[in-house]
């Protein structure tokens, strides 16, 4: 008990010196201006986007914890993304369940498919895991577009759909506003404890941190797992908000929007991946006249960002903003 | 003919080379000994460019060669035989020559060079459609050596040619080294035997944690108590 | 069936042997896992079923190839060479570049499933069983095609100085051979691989924009199974992974749709008891 409230000040003591850090308080003071913006504007239709792009700032991050983080490049996130949907929309749709239970449950059916993943996916490094977990969420993705007799069980191409619909879009956005900002306080706390330390020990030299007697098997499973949680939570989310799902959350595109949020905002940030998300999605939306383009422009930004701005776009911006910041607040 | 002035070399936050001097004549065959560690095969890396270096430079026959990469370095004639042989294990031993001399500018020297190697290492010769991996280690070596010979260098640099080699077949490989210097082939050798280097070298330095703590001719450094107590065990 | 599965296995393993070789070769070379791989065979099927109408097939499938190799040599150059220290950096591109590409033909085409229509009409009946003539053109050009790449590896200097790089890069280098070229080689040689089989291949079936990723998943588990860098693994690797998928096509109980899961069983059977693969010697990086 002692040790737990030690540990509860200290965390506390942190936080109360990341609040009043750059970092910190540009976060804090955008999470106050997005919980002010529904009852402000009013938009429905914004309040949609917002919920989408909260929902994958929560998917985006949980790839970047364990590519960013423990250095497990995964390419087959949609795999944690789509199973966790599909868990969730049949207990709600077939049996019933309670939205928050069948959240819960979804959230751990990722898990199980992160173990699923994650522990023939071990003895793989770098690219091999890359394409390795792509190729489980390629599989998942034609298993679940199968014919009779799996799809009486699975759904085939049409998948579930028919959910109840979010009684009140607006008590939906604080929802989903708290899902958000506790599990990315959550992965924020988890990279800065001792386990996230021992996580970039495996990433920047897995043979060295394996000479000093970490055991990098259980910590990188340990990654998969958390990471395959906190994506769980987002399909299951996302699933509850589109009221629908179909194998089509298994593509490869999935994955990709983790992987391009991730890097807009910076790979290795964990909050990064809010700004990479709102980013992506509020320039969807200025993109939707141009259609398919879209997602090509996408696709030519991650090329150019991987190329030639490893820290994703947001740091080197943050940066500047943060020169001014000091000089503001040195006045 | 090889100069180095000032070189550091860094691995991460250790420093694996410090403020290294070192000249090679054209002609010659020089060493550089030093114990396990103490940065030789990463000074040899350096010249070849395989690391890049972090300070100083390198400079062959008056041009600087720092900052060119591993090939073209090869190119202006550096072979460069290195630690552990490095061979092309699932190729012959002809592949492997033939290899040796892909950077070779003048193609009509390739059967002359083709023979002065076979004549160094006749056993090679035997063996010239065995698969190098099969080679027994004295053999490997020769053919390292060889390899790194077809290119027809200007520059030799040799790491650990002993390394793991029995007795005889270590004497075997420096009557080779010998014949190399005869043949007017300018050597620089690294060597952690210290009693062979110094029995075939011109000139010897004495590397230690990355610096150049000594170097002078076999005669100056036997007369350096250190020197014979350490690396002769006299 | 045993008739069925010997025919359209070999057919399957001929279209498996140009996908896998070129990209184990690449692996070999670089240690690179190109994941546009599928995405070049999409790009070059789709130029060339555009370029049909203007030009008919000849040319167009000249055209596809000149463009699918001069992708290759694009993407080694600005792509993967300045970023081929950090391996994420390598295979993070490849996917944006797959991505790229799929989005690419849809939007520029559209995101229908369209037919290419086959240059060798007809149909030709071996043991009893009929098939496209177009696809033993596939099974004539694969056998030539991997008949020539291994003389052109074994024989020539360019194959040489290919097959040092992949066995020692810093080796090779040190005997004068640059790398980076040999890898832009390696990935247009695979290119022009892919290319081939979509001549041989596409003709007498459906495209679409996402069929890049099936092709890419065809051959890393054909390389998974023959051994990551091995040619000989990659051939030996392609025609058993052909009559298995076949004889699953075929087998009573079950169906074509099954052979699809054929992949991932092979590459988790393989990184589970031979991650090294059936030929290959290599430690999984």
């Amino acid at each position: 008990m002692m040790r737990l409230q030690l540990d509860l000040r200290s965390f506390f003591e942190r936080f109360k010196i990341w609040a009043v850090s750059f970092r910190g308080s540009i976060t804090l003071i955008a999470l106050a201006g997005l919980s002010l913006f529904p009852p402000i504007t009013r938009s429905v239709y914004w309040t949609q986007i917002l919920i989408s792009a909260m929902i994958f700032a929560i998917f985006a991050a949980s790839w970047d914890l364990l590519a960013g983080y423990a250095g497990q490049v995964s390419f087959g996130h949609s795999v944690f993304f789509g199973a966790a949907g599909y868990v969730t929309a049949a207990l709600v749709r077939y049996l019933g369940v309670n939205w928050i239970l069948s959240l819960i449950a979804g959230a751990f059916a990722a898990v199980l498919f992160s173990l699923l993943i994650g522990i023939p996916c071990l003895r793989l490094k770098g690219p091999y895991l890359a394409l390795g977990t792509l190729a489980f969420s390629l599989i998942l993705l034609s298993l679940f577009y199968m014919g009779p007799p799996w799809s009486d069980i699975l759904g085939g191409s049409e998948g579930i759909s028919g959910l109840p619909v979010p009684p009140n879009i607006f008590v939906a956005f604080y929802l989903v506003l708290g899902f958000m900002i506790i599990s990315l306080f959550g992965m924020h706390a988890i990279v800065e404890s001792r386990l996230g330390t021992l996580l970039k020990a495996i990433r920047d030299d897995e043979t060295c941190a394996d000479a000093s007697g970490i055991n990098t098997t259980v910590y990188k499973l340990i990654a998969f797992m958390l990471s395959g949680f906190f994506a769980g939570i987002a399909g299951s989310l996302f699933v509850l908000q589109q009221t629908a799902v179909n194998p089509a959350y298994f593509q490869p595109l999935y994955s990709f929007y983790a992987i391009i949020m991730a890097s807009i905002g910076g790979i290795a940030t964990i909050f990064g991946s809010i700004a990479g998300s709102f980013i992506f999605w509020i320039l969807s939306e200025f993109l939707r006249p141009l259609a398919a383009a879209a997602l090509l422009i996408f696709a030519t930004l991650l090329i150019l960002i991987v190329r030639f701005a490893e820290e994703g776009v947001m740091n080197p911006v943050m940066e500047r903003i943060q020169e001014y910041w000091d000089k503001f607040r040195g006045m | 003919m090889l100069e180095l002035r000032k070189v550091y070399h860094y691995y991460g936050k250790a420093r694996a080379l410090e403020e290294v001097n070192l000249t090679v004549e054209e002609g010659s065959l020089d060493a550089v000994i030093g114990p396990n560690g103490a940065g030789k095969s990463t000074l040899l890396r350096a010249i070849s460019g395989l690391e890049e270096i972090d300070r100083g430079r390198i400079s062959f026959m008056g041009e600087r060669i720092d900052e060119l990469d591993p090939h073209e370095i090869a190119r202006k004639g550096i072979g460069h035989c290195p630690e552990r042989r490095r061979l092309f294990y699932d190729m012959s031993v002809m592949e492997n020559i033939e290899l040796g001399a892909y950077a070779l500018q003048d193609k009509s020297k390739y059967p002359e060079l083709l023979d002065f190697v076979f004549d160094i290492f006749p056993r090679l010769d035997e063996r010239r459609k065995q698969r190098a991996g099969t080679l027994s280690g004295g053999e490997q070596q020769m053919l390292a050596i060889a390899r790194a010979l077809m290119s027809n260098p200007k520059l030799l640099l040799l790491d650990e040619p002993s390394l793991g080699l029995a007795p005889k077949i270590k004497t075997r490989i420096f009557e080779a080294v010998e014949q190399i210097k005869h043949e007017g082939t300018t050597t620089l050798l690294v060597e952690q035997d210290a009693v062979l280097a110094m029995e075939v070298a011109d000139y010897i330095y004495v590397l230690e944690e990355g610096k150049i703590e000594m170097s002078g001719t076999k005669e100056q450094l036997e007369r350096e108590p250190r020197i014979k107590k350490v690396y002769l065990g006299i | 069936m045993i008739e069925e599965v010997i025919i359209f296995g070999t057919v399957q393993g001929a279209l498996l042997a140009l996908l896998a070789l070129g990209f184990s070769l690449v692996y070999g070379v670089g240690g690179v896992l190109n994941l546009a791989h599928g995405a070049f065979y999409l790009i070059t099927a789709y130029i060339i079923f555009w370029t049909i109408p203007l030009f008919g097939f000849t040319v167009s499938a000249i055209v596809g190839l000149i463009a699918v190799m001069g992708i290759a040599a694009f993407t080694s150059l600005a792509l993967i060479k300045p970023l081929q220290d950090t391996h994420i950096g390598v295979v993070l591109v490849t996917f944006a570049l797959a991505f790229f590409f799929e989005q690419f033909v849809k939007y520029f085409g559209d995101p229908l499933y369209h037919y290419i229509a086959p240059w060798v009409p007809g149909f030709i009946t071996l043991l009893g069983i009929n098939l496209q003539a177009q696809l033993l053109a596939l099974v004539i050009g694969s056998i030539a095609l991997v008949i020539v790449v291994t003389l052109f590896i074994n024989k020539t200097k360019i194959g040489k100085s290919i097959r040092a790089v992949s066995q020692d890069a810093e080796a090779a280098s040190l005997v004068g051979i640059n790398t980076d070229l040999v890898l832009m080689t390696s990935l247009v040689l695979s290119a022009l691989l892919v290319g081939f089989a979509v001549i041989f291949y596409a003709p007498g079936n459906y495209i679409a924009p996402h069929i890049g990723w099936r092709y890419l998943l065809l051959a890393f588990s054909v390389t998974i199974f023959g051994g990551m860098g091995s040619i000989p693994g990659s051939i030996v690797g392609a025609f058993i992974m052909g009559y298995a998928t076949t004889f699953t096509d075929y087998f009573p109980m079950l169906g074509p749709e099954y052979s699809q899961l054929i992949p991932i069983v092979v590459i988790l059977v393989m990184l589970l008891i031979r991650p090294q693969g059936l030929l290959g010697k290599e430690e999984v990086q």
